[in-house]
């Protein structure tokens, strides 16, 4: 186990240097993101949905919605299929359609009020 | 106290960063942390967009942490919507937050002081009231300062006749006074630095908020922007929506036009620029360059470049172990400085603080930014990104964010301004207010 | 588990040197392999100034110090050229100096393309050479997209000198020049597709009683609207001349 860790090669050191990395991304290639990475991400959705998606101003709050309504409409921004979009397709390109899922039950479970 | 553990964890650290290899580092997951009832001691140095934010989300993972925010000031006024401000169209105390919901709602312990010194190595911060905390962890969120005398005559004292505005509150009353005793036919002339700066679109948004006031008061009068490069933030967007809304009002002239300011005259309200050409203001907008705020320094956190590095997967210092720094004053290219990256650079360092507490790897980091910028309050445009770690390098989401569409409809402009209004309420509660 | 994550460190720290090596890089860069023809280069004495990390690879600046109280008597500096790793043509700026310059301090702006090593040479005229490099990461800030990308008219326009405002005689004292010229590098095309042709300035010589004394030679790595300061001995009865690759060119004095 420990004299694993010697030989010192490049390639022992790229996998030193990205095991921590690489657990993640096989967790990430599962249907479910684990719960903290999700609420991660979905943080900074709330710049402009609020706190957990929940404030609705000017911006729809998006807390509370069905996932499949919400998955559908991310997808659409994503693809560009949404007319009259102004920011939400640019932002929808930044993820995985994985992920975007994940977002989309994330908000559905978060109560409103 | 900590236990042996910990102890023997944080040497390992210290030791690791000695060499500079900790920004190499995955977080390794650190030996099991406190043990005792309670669950770490964080302070916050900063109760601005990054630091508040750190302390409500390190609160909301984990109540059992102790979190102590440090903050001067009892209102914080935010940069954001200043403009707005300048041009008359918002009061000051619009643009006011207060931290009571951070104490009473979150359990945030809220000091009012100024940090004046911290010490690394022992985990101890002095304050300016005379007391000396420890932490188990340390956030920075400090913003930025001036490089007073980078630009020659223009100091502290300089700054009270000549503003930057670019911290808001007296500042931007002080430009705006400026701008109300203004004659008619007159010039607002503003100085812009070299990148990198805090909110690299900020200075055109406001020439173009000043020249829509101008535009109603006063429309004989001219806005003259001397920048100290050639090209800026949302360009193309600016430009032709300064030609259709302004006429040319708005005159920008861009470092190889002879726009470098190197020499200020605050008293004469006179500025020269780098190949000899005077011009004088009627108000005058200097604009500095700038670096992290000085406990940055202090902290022994900052590089050469006077901006502090950082592990882009935590926003933990390179330089000092259990520090961690966000917001304004990190070298975090290609995010921008902006009060939207540092909220969520705050909430980057809040997970992988809770997760370094509790002895666990922090989770991936995710960030995204959108900056909205007001032609007139009633004409918006906007660059977006997301963000995301590759190679250990921070990177932009191939296709994602972007501009505004260039030929966008008067009707699009109009729902991106009421939308800048409804980010603007959203990031200030999420930052400063409860969970609704 | 804590004496594995131990061992685990030490294996990353004897490992660095390993990969630290990067042996010569300058030798893959072809132009920069040509310019060095002495067998000893040497490494000090070259100071480069850049940012870390450059947001707007479109305008770098560039500052670059030469201490020359390493040079021998009668020794004094020939050329200084600068080479980048990534560019599309390694070639930035050359700077030939045609007379003895006490203080060698050049400031410019260069274009880099990505992420990439920067390497400047200087040369005396005995023949010995130093180099230096600096790495520097090119990102796009988020915010700075412009969202412009308009063609200019490839002709020369105003041309400024600015002169040290309090020089004192005996001292050699900053000059800063620039003309206004886009710098087509041929590698940049329309919206449409087309490629736009290459359009440079090619040259600044700067002559003082009617003698050259500095000669800048312009590459596709140098920045639009060429910037160049130098600091000069003297700063009376100069003149400058800037010639394009059309054959124009432009004369101006202070
Ligand atoms: C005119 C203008 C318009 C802008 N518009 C936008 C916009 O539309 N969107 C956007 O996203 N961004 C905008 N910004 C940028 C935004 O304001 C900053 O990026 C943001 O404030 C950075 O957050 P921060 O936490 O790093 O610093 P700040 O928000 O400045 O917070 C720093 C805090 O630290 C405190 N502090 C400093 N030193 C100490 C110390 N030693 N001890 C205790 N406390 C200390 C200060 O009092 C301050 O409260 C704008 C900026 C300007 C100037
Ligand atoms: C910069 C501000 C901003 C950010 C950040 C943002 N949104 Fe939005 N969102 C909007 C706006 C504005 C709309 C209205 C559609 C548009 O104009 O793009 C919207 C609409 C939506 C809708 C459709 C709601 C409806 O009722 O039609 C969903 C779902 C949504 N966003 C989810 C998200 C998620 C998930 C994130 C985080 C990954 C996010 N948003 C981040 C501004 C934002």
């Amino acid at each position: 186990m420990i004299s694993g860790y010697l030989p010192c090669t490049r390639s022992t050191l790229i996998k030193l240097l990205s095991s921590a990395t690489l657990l993640l991304a096989i967790n990430a290639q599962a249907s479910d993101l684990p719960e903290r990475q999700v609420s991660l991400m979905s943080s900074s959705c709330a710049n402009c949905h609020g706190t957990d998606g929940k404030l609705a101003g000017a911006i729809p709050a998006i807390a509370g919605r069905p996932a499949s309504v919400l998955e559908a409409q991310l997808l659409a921004f994503k693809q560009d299929l949404q007319p009259n979009t102004t920011v939400m397709n640019r932002i929808a390109k930044g993820y995985t359609d994985e992920e975007l899922k994940s977002l989309a039950n994330y908000f559905a479970n978060v109560k409103r009020k | 106290m900590s236990n042996k553990n910990t102890n023997f964890s944080t040497s390992r650290r210290r030791l690791l960063k000695g060499l500079g290899m900790v920004g190499l580092l995955p977080a390794i997951p650190t030996i099991a942390a406190n043990t005792s009832g309670h669950a770490g001691h964080v302070i916050v140095v900063g109760g601005g967009f990054g630091g508040a934010t750190a302390a409500k989300y390190i609160k909301r993972g984990n109540p059992k942490i102790d979190v102590t925010l440090i903050e001067p000031n009892s209102t914080f006024y935010t940069c954001p919507f200043s403009n707005l401000v300048l041009a008359g169209e918002r009061s000051l105390d619009s643009i006011g937050h207060s931290y009571e919901e951070l104490k009473s709602v979150f359990g945030v312990n809220v000091i009012h002081a100024f940090a004046e010194d911290i010490d690394g190595v022992a985990h101890k911060v002095t304050l300016s009231n005379g007391s000396v905390l420890s932490y188990d962890r340390l956030l920075l969120s400090p913003g930025i300062d001036m490089r007073w005398n980078a630009i020659e005559g223009y100091d502290e004292a300089a700054s009270e006749k000549a503003p930057h505005a670019w911290k808001a509150g007296n500042q931007t009353l002080l430009l705006r006074k400026q701008l109300e005793d203004m004659e008619d036919g007159g010039t607002f002339v503003m100085s812009v630095p070299a990148d990198p700066f805090r909110c690299p679109p900020g200075p055109y948004e406001r020439a173009s908020l000043v020249a829509h006031y101008l535009k109603q008061h006063k429309p004989r009068s001219k806005v003259l922007i001397l920048d100290s490069k050639d090209n800026f933030s949302k360009q193309g967007l600016f430009t032709s929506a300064w030609k259709d809304i302004y006429g040319d009002m708005i005159e920008w002239v861009g470092v190889s036009g002879d726009g470098r300011v190197v020499r200020v005259d605050a008293d004469k309200r006179e500025v020269e620029t780098e190949f000899g050409t005077l011009h004088s203001a009627s108000a005058l907008n200097i604009i500095p360059p700038q670096k992290a705020g000085f406990i940055a320094d202090r902290a022994g956190v900052t590089n050469e470049s006077g901006w502090v590095p950082v592990n882009p997967n935590t926003f933990e210092s390179q330089q000092v172990a259990d520090i961690y720094v966000v917001g304004d004053a990190t070298l975090a290219a290609p995010m921008p400085k902006s009060g939207f990256a540092a909220n969520t650079q705050g909430k980057v360092a809040a997970a992988a603080i809770v997760a370094s507490l509790a002895g666990i790897t922090a989770p991936d980091p995710y960030w995204a930014n959108t900056c909205y910028s007001l032609v007139n309050p009633d004409y918006g445009i906007s660059v977006a990104g997301v963000y995301k770690v590759e190679d250990n390098q921070i990177i932009t989401v191939p296709g994602s964010g972007g501009l505004s569409a260039a030929d966008a409809s008067l009707e699009i402009r109009q729902a991106e301004a009421a939308y800048a209004v409804g980010w603007y309420e959203a990031i200030t509660q999420d930052t400063w207010g409860t969970q609704y | 588990m804590s004496v594995r994550s131990i061992l685990a460190a030490f294996a990353l720290v004897s490992c660095l040197p390993a990969i630290a090596q990067t042996t010569n890089d300058w030798q893959r860069v072809a132009p920069l392999a040509q310019a060095v023809n002495s067998e000893v280069v040497l490494s000090k004495g070259i100071d480069i100034t850049l940012p870390l990390v450059a947001e707007n690879g479109a305008a770098v600046p560039l500052r670059v110090n030469f201490d020359t109280s390493q040079l021998a008597e009668s020794e004094f500096i020939r050329s200084i050229r600068v080479f980048s790793s990534g560019n599309p043509n390694a070639e930035v700026i050359d700077f030939h100096f045609e007379a003895p310059f006490s203080r060698i301090e050049l400031s410019t702006r260069i274009r880099l393309s990505e992420s990439q090593k920067v390497f400047v040479l200087a040369e005396s005229n005995q023949g010995r050479q130093w180099l230096s490099q600096r790495d520097v990461r090119v990102t796009v800030s988020g915010c700075l997209m412009t969202g412009d990308d308009s063609v200019d008219a490839a002709v020369m326009s105003s041309p400024r000198i600015a002169l040290p405002r309090n020089a004192r005689s005996g001292e050699a004292a900053e000059v800063r020049t620039l003309i206004n010229h886009p710098m087509e590098t041929g590698f940049r095309e329309t919206a449409a597709g087309e490629v736009i042709p290459q359009q440079l300035v090619e040259s600044l010589t700067i002559k003082q009683n009617d003698q050259p004394i500095l000669l800048v030679k312009f590459h596709t790595g140098t920045s639009a609207n060429p910037f160049v300061s130098a600091f000069l001995d003297e700063v009376d009865n100069l003149l400058f001349r800037w010639e394009d690759q059309l054959g124009e060119h432009i004369e101006e004095k202070p």
